[in-house]
């Protein structure tokens, strides 16, 4: 079965004969998950700082575990229901400056409640640009968030009594050791471990989630429209909470970055943000999981180690990811699939 | 009241700009099939080329015009001919992404060639102006862009009515399979409508430049207005994209001039909701979405 859903923006299925076709829902794995190894990763991970003592070092992996989160949360609308948000930084910049301001008004405010602030801006900001924008096509729906994602740049850059406009909302303390956050934010080390948390957490919601019940309707919805809405699915309801739960991550997370970078600003909420998510999500693999991770870590280790100039990266990213998609003969899911065919290669039968 | 007046005629200027625009990226749609995330970036360019032609080499007026729009027809053949063609058969979310990492691509460019802060260039139309009743101006630009535009959009009109390359175009955007059927090209129909397209960005460069500042990050905004326009024109219409350019035209200036001039784009996009909300296929849409709804 397949179908020209236009809101399919992963590869589709397998139509070589014999070979057959497996939904891609294989999260972690899929076929040999190995609770095991994916444990052992994460306690790999927990150690590197004590092992690397380079703070330099241990800040770009903090970043990369940054891009991790938010490329996952990113994902959730982009892949797993096909709705190609271009807005996903304003919902984690959203977050950052929620968390910001409640600090500089209410300097003593508990981080749940940063947290929580931070959350519900970034879900109550998608929801309300999701109502109309779902209601257009797929096509246009990319443009109506673009669209919105520049307003929202429009407005931390103008309305300066809530966002000090381009000076930023300054002086955002590191987090302090408390009972509840439990690390404080001091040093690098620090850093690096509440992030690798943030990352974890949202890796393990979020195979969770594509692998529960509401995981299978994302699927349906975003593969066969029609013949979700036959068994009941609401396309618009489930595309709604995908790209909802993704601006919610990304709230989450910008809460944390305020506390990281100390500094929020008008920029944090640039499209060159989304270039880089759209880089590492079409090279990672959209609707995947350990192909994102890695293209996450690549792509924002690569450019910071060799210190390149964020103008110059951006014409190379931007010169790679038109050529590529243009020149690969199936772009670069064709390349992916190429490669993951080995896995699902067909089994010699008689035929 | 000579506040209104005025603010209008900036709603007008800024309506052509739109027009011209918007129906190039209307055109782009409909024939390429290709929603062209960096027609915005192809005016912010060849506003680059007139600041050469015109200040750097010191051509007269019209003939920078002219070159401008060739420049802008020459670079959108190369994009075409390197990248965009190979882009037609395939997923949308693909073209998309293509056309948003060409759109970072120039501005990045732009960036590095002409630095990043915003230029200007008067000409002497811009500060001659014609007294219309007490105390209202309208300077010659403003007229030129009024003229620019009827000519371009009438010209746009003839050949797509009444020339057979024009025809050919429409039949493309109308139904590819039959176009095949009768020999008709579609790969150099769509390399003939999207030239055309960044021709017309060009011009509107062009006119507009003596008027507006360019800087690199110019096309984005530029694109998303445009889109505004074409969404509610409905997707593919040139003629709906000419009426919502004088909509959001007005919109914009008389917004400026008496709410606030930080939010230009915002009022825009609200605009396009509220269309939306009623008509989901925009004022002049059909209901796939796609296809011409003729000149």
């Amino acid at each position: 079965m397949t179908s020209n859903s236009p809101w399919r923006v992963v590869a589709a299925p397998s139509t070589h004969p014999g070979v057959p076709h497996r939904p891609r829902a294989r999260l972690l794995g899929g076929r040999a998950t190995r609770p095991a190894a994916v444990t052992a990763l994460v306690v790999v991970g927990m150690l590197v700082p004590f092992v690397l003592k380079d703070d330099f070092i241990l800040g770009i992996f903090t970043d990369s575990l940054v891009y991790v989160t938010l490329a996952l949360s990113y994902d959730l609308s982009v892949g797993r229901v096909g709705a190609l948000s271009l807005a996903h930084p304003a919902f984690f910049g959203a977050g950052a400056y929620a968390a910001a301001i409640l600090l500089e008004h209410q300097p003593d405010a508990p981080l749940v409640l940063q947290v929580l602030l931070a959350v519900g801006t970034a879900g109550v900001l998608a929801v309300v640009i999701g109502i109309p924008a779902f209601r257009l096509s797929h096509l246009t729906f990319g443009m109506a968030t673009l669209g919105f994602a520049l307003i929202a740049e429009l407005v931390a850059q103008n309305e300066v009594r809530l966002t000090n406009g381009p000076l930023c909302v300054a002086g955002v303390s590191p987090l302090q050791a408390g009972p509840l956050a439990g690390l404080g934010m001091d040093s690098a080390a620090q850093q690096y471990e509440i992030f690798l948390v943030l990352a974890v957490l949202t890796g393990a919601f979020v195979s969770a989630l594509v692998k529960s019940r509401i995981g299978r309707a994302y699927i349906a919805v975003r593969e066969d429209e029609p013949m979700a809405m036959s068994v009941g699915i609401s396309p618009k309801r489930y595309r709604m909470s995908a790209f909802t739960t993704g601006a919610a991550i990304a709230g989450l997370l910008g809460a944390f970055y305020a506390h990281y970078v100390s500094v929020v600003c008008p920029t944090n909420l640039d499209i060159s943000y989304t270039v880089n998510l759209l880089v590492i999500l079409f090279l990672g693999g959209v609707g995947g999981f350990w192909g994102i991770i890695l293209a996450a870590f690549v792509f924002t280790a690569i450019p910071e180690i060799l210190q390149v100039d964020p103008s110059i990266r951006l014409i190379v990213y931007g010169a790679a990811l038109l050529l590529g998609i243009s020149l690969l003969p199936e772009g670069f899911e064709g390349l992916s699939r190429r490669l993951s065919r080995r896995h699902w290669a067909p089994k010699e039968r008689d035929a | 009241m000579p506040l209104f007046v005025s603010e209008i005629i900036n709603g007008l200027v800024l309506a052509s700009f739109y027009a011209l625009v918007a129906s190039g990226l209307a055109m782009i749609f409909g024939v390429v099939g290709i929603v062209n995330f960096a027609h915005g970036d192809f005016v912010m360019l060849a506003g680059y080329f007139f600041y050469e032609f015109y200040v750097v080499v010191r051509l007269p007026y019209l003939p920078a015009i002219i070159l401008t729009a060739l420049g802008a027809a020459v670079i959108g053949a190369l994009t075409y001919w390197i990248a965009l063609r190979r882009l037609i058969a395939r997923e949308w979310y693909t073209q998309l992404i293509a056309t948003l990492a060409l759109s970072v691509l120039l501005e990045n460019i732009a960036q590095k060639i002409w630095s990043p802060n915003a230029i200007s260039v008067a000409t002497p139309f811009t500060v001659r102006s014609l007294r219309l009743g007490s105390a209202v101006n309208v300077s010659v630009q403003d007229l030129f862009v009024f003229a620019g535009t009827a000519i371009c959009l009438l010209t746009l009109w003839l050949v797509t009515t009444r020339t057979r390359s024009g025809k050919a175009m429409r039949a493309v955007a109308q139904n590819r399979d039959a176009c095949t059927v009768t020999g008709i090209n579609i790969g150099r129909m769509a390399m003939l409508a999207f030239v055309a397209g960044t021709a017309l960005c060009g011009i509107a460069a062009a006119l507009v430049l003596p008027l507006q500042d360019v800087y690199p990050t110019v096309g984005l905004s530029i694109t998303t207005q445009a889109f505004v326009v074409v969404i509610v024109g409905g997707m593919g219409s040139v003629p709906g994209a000419a009426v919502a350019a004088v909509i959001i035209g007005l919109v914009d200036a008389l917004t400026a001039g008496y709410v606030s001039s930080a939010y230009t784009d915002a009022f825009g996009y609200a605009v396009m909701i509220l269309v939306l909300l009623v008509h989901p296929n925009g004022l002049f849409g059909d209901r796939s979405q796609r296809g011409w709804v003729g000149l």
